[in-house]
């Protein structure tokens, strides 16, 4: 549990100091590797970005900045500090947290408060919680200083908009881009890799014909479609294909390519299935023009395990099963954070996806 | 008392009569000589928050001569008792080190005086010659004296020629081989033709070894370290040079405005007021050659022959090469603050500068070809300075992975605050895949030495009692320098401030200052 203290905006710095000068002797090292900048305008979505704060912090220890929108319009800035354990209760390695709760619609006052308190010479990573489409100058300001931003689209409302703004993001102020939603998708991506490096893989994706993918929707948000829309993308964008049109219909997306002159059509399906495990990528179907059938399932039972079978139009392969460990999600977004550079297939995906029209 | 045990051969060279005095120099640090320091402006600002507090110290430290007086000069009407009391209100708010009791702060204000004039008045420095040789027979401080000029430098000439007329300053060489300084303090002139001036009126009536001028920043501990870091480590030294150092940049930051010296920031502006000396300072120490010796002229040689080699700007390289801003309304701390232009005794429609960045190259074989970016600059994001030495990429990128350079490496100098050095290198995060992530490996003066940093009044004030000029500017280094930016600040003067120039307080200064660096595929270090 963080003990928080609220303090004056002009005291950070001092206060942050004589917390540690209290705790001198007690077996704790202060550790930054770099600044990490939370910023997310949603109350309710405060406690899932601080518990990733949380597991960045246990592989690099870094000072966090979090800010936080109030529900009134105010121009008055409230700010506390903490110590963050590494581990809570067993490490000895203790980062800064601050924390800025600004006024609704007060987002101007952000770059003043977040700049002087930026650890020099270490590089900034900027978590943006907000829909990037909904810019204003201030997030600006703080992607120009920052090394890395990260989204989540799930806060988004137009996944192709989306990607063309991280695209121009990347190229006006040479900062890195990464989105959570990839991030989630990266067991999908390995086990995709995976089967597709196999030579007789490889050649039933070349000649697909339909691809479906099914997901369980999330209530909340448009997160899983747009997974699914990353994942197909991510697919094509491998493969070279070539994006033709968009139709959307109730719960599905047809998407439709061309690869070596035959067409290609790609379906995201909204499940029906009731489930626990809402937002959840739960199948994916791929056929190819000589009939061969490759199907990727959680297993219903056990969602945690995902079956892999390919039938061939004589005969049938044995079902392989893999493991996505859920505990690994968190590890994932986290190393999606920290990471370096933005991820080239990352990019290519967004190039496809700013392509798409309707999505 | 037992007497000291000596040798023989030792008892033989105990001679008073020898011009060799072994107790001079048992103390490491200097045996500093009997002596009254006279504070002209002893009213002011600085020598209540720094000048004052400084010699406090050096008495708390036993650095002052056990024979020493201190004399305020300034217009008010005032006794010694009512100087004195303000002395011990301005040491407990101001000192380093607060006093634990009256006592201790008595022992320091017993020996300090006030004497009052204007500084105009041949009358008031008659009296003081007289109140000065008092003291001398009082506290035995031997005729020696230290003029410190705390005062605006259009009354430095009229001082210094009323000290002179009333014998009060000594020729260099005079027979009771007493000694008198003068300590004054930036900016030294103007511009390059007011500051040959106020050297030639100097020279009228000192000697260059009776003037001390004061750099502040010459006498920080960091700065000091500069020359300590270069030429005491085999390591550094051999990659010092344009075949490993990409770029160095120098930032002065402050997040305060002008406070009270709207007057003066009218007359001089930012660049006259840091660039000029202090930032031109620390260039010269980053890049001059190493001395043949630390004697004062030694060190000061090389870093005149640093600010020779600069290569000047010409006027078609002002737009470019040379940024100016003005600060505009802001947030710092959580609190609106205002325009340089609505500070008080500053005009609404001001042309002055209170930021400025530029970018220049030093020509001469360690340096050719590697840009030197310096800015400065008021109310700013945070109060620092810093100096960073970044390195050329390494030549052939092995983890490069999603296409990124490596960071590259830096040396960086914390001059203030949390006052340090730090190498920025890479490492491997351990795990399965090859991710590179630059770290620092970091010196904290407070962790390591673990004691209060002391001021740098406190070695400057210590130094000029001392008679140590090392740490002191000399007359070519700010000639030199005043050379090199007249050009300049003309240029800006004939020019008015427009919107371009502006930046909002509590930024990073302005949009063409970033620009400067981002064309040339750099940026600015965050700080």
């Amino acid at each position: 549990m963080i003990e928080i203290t609220s303090v004056d905006p002009g005291d950070i710095e001092s206060s942050l100091n004589h917390l540690w000068e209290k705790n001198k002797g007690k077996n704790r090292f202060r550790a930054c590797l770099f600044n990490l900048i939370v910023f997310s305008s949603s109350q309710k979505r405060i406690p899932y970005l601080s518990n990733l704060a949380e597991h960045i912090i246990e592989k690099f220890p870094s000072r966090v900045i979090l800010i936080k929108e109030s529900e009134h319009e105010t121009e008055k800035i409230k700010s506390s500090i903490a110590n963050l354990q590494e581990q809570e209760g067993t490490s000895s390695i203790f980062c800064d947290y601050i924390e800025f709760e600004v006024g609704k619609n007060s987002h101007k006052a952000i770059p003043f408060m977040v700049l002087p308190h930026l650890v020099a010479d270490h590089p900034i990573y900027l978590l943006w919680d907000d829909d990037p489409l909904l810019k204003d100058p201030v997030s600006f300001a703080l992607e120009n200083t920052a090394n890395r931003t990260i989204f989540d689209s799930n806060v988004t409302s137009n996944l192709e908009a989306f990607a063309q703004t991280l695209l121009q993001l990347k190229n006006d102020v040479n900062c890195s881009v990464a989105d959570l939603n990839w991030a989630r998708i990266e067991p999908f991506r390995n086990l995709l890799t995976n089967i597709f490096s196999d030579q007789t893989h490889f050649r039933i994706i070349n000649s697909a014909r339909e691809l479906h993918i099914y997901y369980f929707k999330d209530p909340q948000n448009e997160g899983s479609l747009y997974r699914a829309l990353y994942l197909q993308a991510f697919l094509a964008s491998m493969m070279g294909f070539t994006y033709t049109s968009t139709l959307k219909s109730d719960k599905q997306t047809h998407i439709h390519y061309t690869n070596q002159g035959k067409d290609l059509s790609v379906c995201l399906i909204e499940s029906n299935q009731k489930d626990d495990n809402p937002g959840y990528l739960h199948k994916i179907e791929l056929i190819s023009y000589e009939n061969v059938h490759l199907k990727i399932e959680r297993m219903q039972n056990n969602m945690k395990v995902v079956e892999v079978q390919t039938t061939f139009s004589t005969h049938c392969q044995l079902p392989s099963h893999h493991i996505f460990d859920p505990d690994l999600n968190d590890r994932t977004l986290s190393r999606e954070i920290y990471s370096k550079g933005t991820d080239p297939y990352f990019q290519k995906t967004l190039e496809l996806l700013a392509q798409q029209k309707g999505l | 008392m037992q007497k000291p045990e000596h040798t023989e051969n030792q008892m033989d060279n105990i001679n008073t009569n020898t011009q060799t005095n072994p107790f001079k120099n048992a103390n490491a640090q200097g045996s500093p000589d009997p002596c009254i320091m006279v504070i002209f402006g002893a009213s002011g600002d600085l020598t209540k928050k720094k000048i004052l507090p400084a010699i406090y110290n050096l008495k708390r430290n036993a650095q002052l001569p056990t024979n020493f007086a201190c004399v305020g000069f300034a217009r008010r009407s005032i006794s010694d008792d009512d100087f004195r009391a303000q002395v011990t209100d301005h040491v407990n708010q101001y000192s380093r080190i607060k006093p634990k009791d009256q006592a201790e702060i008595n022992h320091f204000t017993e020996t300090c005086f006030y004497h009052q004039s204007e500084f105009e008045d041949d009358n008031g420095y008659k009296s003081l010659d007289l109140a000065l040789k008092e003291i001398d027979k009082k506290h035995g401080t031997q005729g020696n004296r230290i003029f410190y000029l705390s005062v605006q430098p259009v009354f430095f000439d009229k001082i210094i020629a009323r000290l002179k007329k009333n014998g009060l300053i000594y020729d260099e060489s005079n027979e009771e081989q007493r000694f008198s300084r003068v300590v004054i303090e930036k900016p030294f002139g103007h511009s390059f033709d007011s500051a040959n001036d106020l050297q030639h009126s100097l020279v009228q009536h000192l000697a260059e070894n009776q003037i001390y001028r004061i750099d502040h920043y010459l006498g920080k501990e960091t700065v000091q370290n500069l020359l300590v870091f270069r030429f005491s480590n085999t390591i550094f030294e051999g990659l010092w040079n344009n075949r490993y150092i990409d770029h160095v940049q120098i930032t002065v930051a402050e997040d305060i405005g002008i406070e009270t010296r709207g007057a003066f920031y009218e007359e001089e502006g930012l660049f006259r007021d840091i660039i000029q000396n202090h930032l031109m300072q620390l260039v010269s120490l980053v890049g001059m050659e190493p001395p043949s010796s630390l004697a004062p002229n030694a060190i000061r040689d090389e870093k005149v022959k640093l600010l020779n080699a600069i290569e000047p700007m010409k006027e078609s390289d002002f737009e470019n090469m040379a940024i100016r801003g003005q600060y505009a309304e802001g947030l710092i701390n959580g609190q609106k603050t205002k325009a340089y232009r609505q500070e008080d005794k500053v005009d609404p429609k001001s042309n002055q500068n209170t930021f400025s960045a530029m970018k220049f190259y030093i020509e001469n074989w360690r340096w050719a070809g590697v840009p030197f970016y310096v800015r400065a600059g008021k109310r700013l994001p945070k109060r620092t300075t810093q100096i960073a030495v970044t390195f050329k990429k390494v030549p052939h990128i092995l983890f490069n992975e999603h296409n990124e350079d490596d960071t590259p490496n830096t040396i960086v100098f914390r001059i203030q605050p949390d006052e340090g050095t730090s190498i920025k290198f890479n490492s491997k995060v351990p795990g399965q895949a090859r991710i590179i992530q630059p770290v620092n490996m970091d010196f904290q003066y407070t962790t390591y030495f673990g004691k209060e940093i002391p001021e740098a009044y406190e070695r400057l004030l210590y130094d000029a009692i001392l008679g140590d000029s090392t740490l002191f500017a000399r007359a070519d280094e700010s000639l030199t320098s005043w050379k090199l930016f007249t050009p300049l600040l003309n240029y800006w003067d004939s020019k008015p401030i427009t919107d371009e120039n502006l930046y909002m307080s509590g930024t990073w200064g302005t949009k063409k200052a970033e620009e400067l660096m981002k064309k040339d595929g750099r940026q600015w270090n965050i700080l």
